[in-house]
């Protein structure tokens, strides 16, 4: 194994960018101070030298860790990893930045760390005319300096030379400073600064400084967050809705065709009836994830997270959360596990707590398929508006219930820790559209690539359960109503009935515990078996769905028993991957526990409740 | 320590209130809790350093600090570690 080189540097300094640089990988780089929260090793690319690995590590301002994410980094500086230890350090400064990064370059020289210097953003420097006189640096701290241009690459190959030219040596662990070395400290790294810079930085603020004073202001700032944020939920429906069409289309088309083509049979059912419905099913909801995941990507890339997390602290504080905890939150509707993980930026163990307690509440991209298909249902037949503006409630409802919960656990949990929030706000910065586009592609094709085999595998255990063991009998209701299927339906009906609902759905909702997605499969499947006959067949799920009928001959989808579904849905924490992470991230199995039992039980009440409830008003 | 009067050269609290507009002051002296002080330090914010409090967000929510390349937004909480002289 070849040595270990650490990327160390303070937050959003461009450790990530050099690092994807260094290995050639696709980690994804954000404008926000806090955005890496766990390492990464990747073997540098053969073409720059010698065969060495390299890692990345969160950002953090000293060797004196805060927060669960700068303790990642502290531990892989002094720790050993699958039996190596880090023998060099590249210390990564945003040149912008140099006086405020200075302090960490001098704790690793106190330590006694081998390191050298990159000084990041070179473009912005030199677009500024402003030049970096780099001599003056490294004859402070006997140390190389190169600049790195982070868009180009321009100065790779020139930090790998200088690293090869390094000798190891042992590092020592260091104790806090004085307040007297730090004042001697901080003259000092402005003295050295101001001499190694042609000019003064503060220049290349003014353009963020101007954005700010709009997109921070008491009244239209907090009025252009929440038009940030409608349109990006909203958006997730228009801007979808044609892609969706063809998708379906397709599907439809791929359906028929592979029926004409194999002709009656049972394999040619298994294909059209269980894979290639099932699969439709949930891949039409793609254009909308694809959607979700690029709107984050340029929020992401901005800099404006670090605004909204500022927008938002007073509210969040008064529920027990941090600013800091709209990252993960905003996260959480992409997908619940990366933002669990995120919470490690926060500094107080109780506002990481209630953070991760919410985050399975809000809708993340498993979800949005299912409630597609059941706003579908509720506005079957009626303007499109409905239903788009539906989803967007549906996403700031979300926000609303983990309010409530966080407030809730606000109140229960003792009052332990002392939280703060301090939060430097990074420069805004142009998205690269290039990279945003390829990353948002690669993050959906993660998506479809993780639910396909659930999707297949549930497709076929359904397909087959409602087929067999009587494929030929006389008519296909009863051939579902004799099947396995049906059997253990009978046995599981009398829990789903009180929220309205038959045991055909009953069966989706316990697919629906394999991934979430994987509800959309079932029913389509389910419905098409039972209700197949010459004249909807090639109607759409929709049109079989909402006709259908409970065994007393009532509607099965009524507006009660969908909301109450949809509701369900909101609440409910379906996903093992979720619970597994929250158990690993919280280190105890009695709060994942916790959260996996009050969120389902709470989800299970409220929807019988609400069906009550409703279908008590509506008769 | 008492919430002194905002007279030049004397030790205050940051208490802002949006009339007061943007104001530059000095950094005099830190206090409050250990770890607090200890990463408004390492975040850049150091006795003798000139900054200017150029806003708050909504509600009461956090300071916003400039200092050369950077701005910094800080709770009433933190702020209020900061002791310092008003100088324009
Ligand atoms: N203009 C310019 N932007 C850069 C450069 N390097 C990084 N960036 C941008 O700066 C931001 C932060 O970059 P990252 O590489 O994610 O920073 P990081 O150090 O990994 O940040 P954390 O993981 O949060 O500690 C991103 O928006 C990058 O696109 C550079 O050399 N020039
Ligand atoms: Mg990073």
């Amino acid at each position: 194994m070849g040595e270990l080189i650490a990327l160390v540097g303070a937050p959003n300094s461009g450790k990530t960018t050099l690092y994807n640089w260094l290995t050639n990988s696709k980690f994804k780089t954000v404008n926000y101070p806090g955005a890496t929260v766990e390492y990464s090793i990747g073997a540098m690319i053969p073409e720059l030298g010698p065969s060495k690995d390299v890692m990345d590590t969160p950002g953090t301002y000293s060797l004196f860790p805060k927060s669960a994410d700068e303790v990642v980094t502290y531990r892989a500086l002094y720790e050993s990893h699958e039996d190596r230890r880090v023998s060099k350090i590249i210390l990564v400064m945003d040149g912008t930045q140099l006086d405020r990064h200075f302090i960490l370059a001098s704790q690793l020289k106190a330590a006694g760390f081998t390191f050298v210097i990159v000084v990041t953003m070179d473009d912005l420097l030199r677009s500024h005319s402003i030049q970096l006189n780099t001599k003056v640096i490294q004859d402070y701290f006997q140390v190389p300096v190169v600049l790195f241009n982070g868009i180009t690459g321009d100065g790779l190959e020139k930090i790998v030379e200088v690293l090869d030219q390094q000798m190891t040596k042992v590092p020592e662990l260091i104790k806090p400073w004085s307040e007297t070395q730090i004042a001697h400290e901080v003259s000092v790294a402005k003295t050295v600064v101001q001499k190694a810079l042609s000019k003064s930085t503060e220049t290349i603020y003014e353009k963020t400084a101007r954005y700010d004073r709009y997109l921070l202001h008491p009244i239209f700032g907090l009025g252009l967050f929440f038009l940030i944020m409608a349109t990006l939920f909203t958006s997730i429906y228009w801007v979808a809705t044609p892609f969706m069409d063809a998708i379906d289309a397709g599907f439809s088309a791929l359906a028929e065709m592979t029926g004409q083509y194999l002709g009656e049979g049972l394999f040619s059912q298994f294909l059209s009836d269980g894979v290639i419905a099932g699969f439709g099913a949930v891949l039409v909801f793609v254009p909308q994830i694809f959607i979700l995941f690029f709107g984050i990507g340029i929020l992401e890339s901005t800099g404006y997270l670090a605004r909204a997390a500022t927008l938002i602290d007073k509210p969040f504080s008064l529920l027990g959360l941090s600013g800091r905890s709209f990252v993960p939150v905003l996260s959480g509707f992409a997908c619940a596990v990366p933002a669990i993980m995120a919470t490690r930026n926060l500094s107080s163990n109780r506002d990481r707590m209630i953070t991760n307690f919410i985050i399975p509440l809000m809708t993340c991209s498993a979800r949005l398929p299912v409630y597609a298909l059941l706003l579908g249902f509720l506005f079957h037949n009626q303007p499109a508006w409905k239903a788009g503006m539906s989803l967007a409630a549906l996403y700031f409802g979300a926000l609303v219930i983990g309010s409530i919960a966080a407030g809730i656990l606000n109140k229960i949990l003792a009052r332990s820790q002392t939280s703060f929030f301090m939060m430097e706000l990074p420069l805004y910065r142009q998205p690269r559209w290039k990279m945003l586009v390829h990353q948002t592609l690669s993050r959906t094709k993660s998506y479809v690539v993780r639910a396909g085999p659930v999707i297949f595998i549930f497709s076929a255990l359904i397909w087959a359960g409602s087929t067999f063991p009587n494929p030929d009998a006389p008519t296909l209701t009863e051939r579902m109503q004799t099947s396995y299927l049906g059997q253990v339906g009978q046995v599981i009906e009398p829990v789903f009935e009180p929220m309205g609902l038959d045991w055909r759905v009953g069966i989706g909702l316990m697919s629906a515990f394999a991934a979430r997605e994987v509800f959309v499969s079932s029913m389509a499947i389910v419905f098409n078996v039972t209700d197949t006959n010459e004249d909807t067949q090639s109607e759409s799920l929709l049109k079989v769905m909402s006709e259908a009928k409970k065994s007393d001959g009532s509607l099965l989808f009524t507006t009660a028993s969908l909301v109450s579904l949809i509701v369900f849905f909101m609440i409910a924490l379906q996903c093992m991957s979720t619970f597994a992470i929250a158990a690993k991230e919280s280190q105890s199995f009695q709060f994942a526990l916790t959260q996996l039992v009050v969120l389902n039980v709470v989800a299970y009440i409220l929807s019988v409740l609400i069906y009550r409830g409703l279908s008590a008003l509506v008769y | 320590m008492a919430n002194v009067q905002n007279a030049d050269g004397q030790l205050s609290q940051i208490k802002y209130s949006p009339s007061s507009g943007e104001f530059n002051l000095e950094i005099l002296d830190f206090q409050g809790p250990a770890e607090v002080l200890e990463r408004l330090q390492e975040m850049g914010l150091h006795c003798g350093s000139r900054v200017k409090l150029v806003g708050q967000a909504p509600f009461g929510g956090p300071l916003l600090f400039r200092f050369g390349t950077t701005v910094i937004a800080l709770r009433q909480d933190e702020a209020q570690c900061i002791l310092y002289k008003r100088i324009s």
